[in-house]
């Protein structure tokens, strides 16, 4: 089968600021404009085979500060334009954010996360690679309600091609360190330190390529995070520069593929309490949902980082502690036990024992009780041939996958009607201190997609519809939808998703669950958007505007 | 047409239990092969069951308001509002009030330690209800008390799945006429999501074999048990589903709420049937 061309797209860049650490912080008035222009002159240095191209940068500013109780809220500060690097001037009138950040900032840190992650999952999905820089001073106040609005912006980046990465840059006069193994590694004993080791990202397999470029080594489930007395101390600018290099020149996927990721939590609830998962990859051409257990404490974790393991290392052929045989098509050879290791080594360090101490007792039974998640992707393999692009899949548990062709259920695994649809699937276990298992070995089987077909990965809520659908053959609405958001990738397919699901959970249709879904389509020449659906917008197209926040935004200009 | 009883537990649509508990003097007889006296053995097993309920609510580092709670006690004292005064419905209490009602216990539990060898351990136990029995059985006051919390939290939810009723008792009602009006009009208030459903457990001091969720009255012992299951709700498909994952064997389509001589450990799965239409996204 023939493919087109790989597309790229810009990758994004976030910088997330803490007025006060600017101001008012160690080593302040920080000169921001200073460390950016060398950002960006080495991000150019670096990736110029594609400048050369005309290689854009895509940014968002988002600033917020800590008000001081005498003084009333301010107003939110948000600026977003596109960076031509070749020539390092903004392709857009909208001025560079780095200066007079001083005024009209988000009064906290959780109102600035929660328009980010809201943002950034409805934002189109053109597979652009998504790091998020958090320079911060560390005075915000430590809560589980900041940290799940982290979580929440850190799952929107991976849904939109790549393992995002949430940065932090502590600026204290606390001991330096940077890239920390675990939490037990941090030298400042308070809970600001813990919180942020917390939002950082995993450092993962991609993030240790790079620190490895680097010339530093670390652990996969190492964070983020620099704590530096000066942002001339840090290092975070060699790591910008090549990763933004590397996403740049890097390709982003075949144009033949679409992809769409989408999340919707339970009626009436916040995306923050969402345990429901996806990751996708389009690079390693990989794709991962998960879905948390609701009745333990930090499921929703668990599948996070189920998810952010599995797309870059997919779980080993089999689910037993052996070293699986030798295959050429599949790169890990760990046996399961190594596998499940690394994920209880990224979903450990996510309970925040030091407040969990200040509650009563059962707040901290109920954590060490564990946590539990279901889990199911696809990684597609080469070579593609006479049946299609090959796929190997894996499923542990009731998230599915769903392949349609023709307008007809064509395959699902691992669950094939809704009849099967429990209250106990099978799942993967983690507990601190402990092993962790899956209740029964998970399924892995080959599979080919051709063009026309729908794949689709889905949580059980939406699983257990689209089978009951086909086999009360009344999936025809099931179908629109799907071409809906098959053709449009704009805001809007995150809205004609969020209604399809309201309107069938109305129904009862759908339980009123959290609901994730990946859509992957190989596109046939033959496809072309259903009249109602708005155009293809899978190549460049404007920048979308902001949400209106729910506070005012007034934009500063250079002097 | 919607099926019925297919709402999930959730903050936005939480779910109510009403338990009511026999206080009479004959509750004082023994129970069980370890011939706990009843109140015992049913104190036991409401603060157990509770005690997990509870636990569900607990999130991250909230508690979740799933579900509002009444227990009411009926005996020599009349009925009595075991749980008063909470801030829900006809004051019926939330999860948070629930918390601070509680005692603990420290008890010594023996425990395999993986190696075959028994050790003992304390563990922490909540309580909330002590045993209690004498007097009379004054039902029926109890079901009307129940119908009232009911209704009040119905009009409050009239779109959440209804009220579940758990009544343990080891006889008659002292009425059994007026009873059985006031178990018809609770069965009678209903949500969008179906009738409110009253499930029976009659404690025995006999050896009659236990009798879990039957279809019919034929084969249960004495004219007490065969008036407990006339006013069993009939558990509803989505409850039956729940029961099978905690292997209660016997149960099927047409099985009512109803068990005759539970031991402890089964009663404690009764109460926990009846408790738990499992929060949304429970698995």
């Amino acid at each position: 089968m023939e493919t087109s061309p790989p597309l790229h797209a810009d990758p994004l860049f976030v910088l997330l600021i803490d007025a006060d650490a600017l101001i008012n912080g160690p080593g302040s008035p920080i000169d921001l404009k200073t460390f950016f222009d060398s950002l960006f002159t080495e991000i150019r240095a670096a990736s110029q085979s594609r400048v050369q191209a005309g290689a854009k940068l895509e940014i968002l500013t988002v600033a917020y500060q800590i008000a001081p109780p005498s003084n009333p809220p301010v107003e939110g500060f948000w600026t977003h334009f596109t960076l031509d690097l070749g020539a390092l001037h903004s392709v857009n009138p909208d001025p560079a954010p780095w200066i007079n950040i001083s005024k009209n900032a988000f009064p906290n840190l959780e109102s600035a996360l929660s328009l980010l992650g809201t943002w950034l999952l409805r934002r189109p999905q053109k597979g652009s690679p998504i790091l998020v820089l958090h320079i911060t001073a560390g005075r915000f106040k430590c809560s589980g309600e900041v940290e799940a609005t982290a979580a929440t912006v850190k799952t929107a980046c991976d849904i939109h091609g790549a393992p995002g990465i949430f940065y932090t840059l502590w600026i204290t006069e606390a001991h330096p360190q940077m890239y920390l193994p675990d939490v037990s590694a941090l030298q400042t004993e308070c809970n600001t330190a813990r919180s942020l080791f917390r939002m950082s990202s995993i450092v993962g397999e991609s993030g240790s390529a790079l620190l490895n470029a680097l010339g530093e080594s670390r652990p996969l489930a190492a964070r983020c995070l620099e704590v530096v007395p000066s942002l001339d101390a840090s290092h975070v600018t060699k790591f910008l520069a090549l990763y933004f290099s590397k996403a740049i020149v890097e390709q982003a996927g075949a144009a033949t593929l679409v992809t769409r990721a989408f999340l919707v939590p339970k009626e009436q609830e916040d995306i923050t309490t969402c345990e429901d998962v996806v990751s996708v990859h389009l690079n390693r051409r990989c794709f991962v949902i998960s879905d948390g257990v609701g009745t333990a404490s930090y499921s929703g974790a668990l599948a996070r980082t189920i998810c952010r393991h599995a797309v870059e290392t997919p779980p080993p052929l089999f689910a037993t502690n052996e070293t699986p045989p030798e295959d050429p098509n599949y790169e890990n050879q760990q046996p399961a036990n190594l596998w499940l290791k690394t994920v209880q080594d990224y979903w450990e360090p996510e309970i925040p024992w030091e407040r969990l101490e200040k509650l009563p007792s059962i707040f901290s039974k109920r954590a060490k009780e564990g946590a539990a998640a279901t889990m199911a992707g696809i990684r597609f393999l080469d070579p593609a041939d006479a049946d299609g692009l090959r796929f190997r899949g894996w499923v542990l548990g009731d998230s599915c996958v769903i392949q349609i062709r023709e307008n007809c259920l064509f395959a699902s695994e691992v669950l094939k009607s809704a009849k099967e649809f429990t209250l106990a699937p099978p799942v993967v276990l983690v507990t601190p201190g402990r092993q962790p298992k899956p209740t029964q070995p998970w399924h892995v089987w080959e599979g080919a997609l051709r063009p026309g077909d729908f794949l689709l990965l889905a949580t059980d809520a939406l699983s257990e519809y689209i089978l009951r659908s086909f086999e009360n053959h009344t999936h025809n609405d099931l179908l629109i939808w799907l071409n809906q958001l098959e053709f449009d990738s704009s805001r809007e397919a995150w809205q004609i998703f969020e209604e399809f699901v309201h309107a069938k959970r109305k129904l009862h249709e759908i339980e009123n669950d959290d609901v994730a879904l990946i859509l992957i389509k190989v596109r046939s020449e033959a496809s072309v958007a259903p009249p109602a659906a708005s155009g293809d917008h899978d190549g460049d197209s404007p920048l979308p505007n902001p949400p209106a926040p729910a506070i005012a935004l007034e934009h500063e200009h250079e002097p | 047409m919607p099926s019925a009883y297919c709402e999930r537990i959730t903050t936005a649509t939480p779910g109510c239990i009403i338990i009511l508990l026999d206080q009479s003097g004959s509750m004082s007889d023994q129970f069980g092969a370890d011939k706990r006296p009843k109140a015992e053995a049913a104190a036991r097993a409401v603060n157990s069951a509770l005690e997990e309920l509870a636990t569900q609510c607990v999130k991250l580092e909230t508690l979740k308001e799933y579900f509002n709670f009444a227990i009411i006690g009926y005996g020599g004292n009349g009925v009595t509002d075991l749980l008063a005064g909470g801030s829900g419905p006809a004051g019926l209490v939330t999860v948070r009030e629930l918390f601070d009602r509680k005692k603990e216990e420290t008890v010594q539990v023996e425990t395999d330690d993986g190696a075959g060898r028994l050790r003992v351990k304390e563990e922490v136990l909540f309580k909330w209800i002590e045993p209690m029995a004498n007097g009379g059985t004054p039902m029926d006051a109890a079901l009307q008390l129940a119908c009232a919390k009911a209704k009040a939290w119905v009009d409050q939810h009239p779109n959440c799945f209804p009220p579940i009723i758990l009544n343990i008792t080891d006889g008659e009602a002292s009425d059994p006429a007026s009873a059985k009006t006031a178990a018809d009009a609770l069965r009678q208030i209903r949500t969008n999501d179906g009738d409110s459903l009253l499930f029976n457990c009659h404690l025995s001091a006999d050896k009659d074999c236990p009798i879990e969720y039957p279809t019919s009255d034929m084969g249960l012992p004495n004219e007490s048990s065969k008036w407990l299951f006339s006013i069993s709700s009939e558990l509803p498909e989505a409850l039956i589903a729940t029961a099978k994952t905690m292997n209660l064997s016997g149960i099927a389509t047409g099985s009512r709420g109803f068990v005759f001589n539970a031991t402890s450990g089964k009663l404690v799965k009764f109460l926990k049937i009846g408790t738990v239409k499992p929060p949304a996204g429970d698995k």
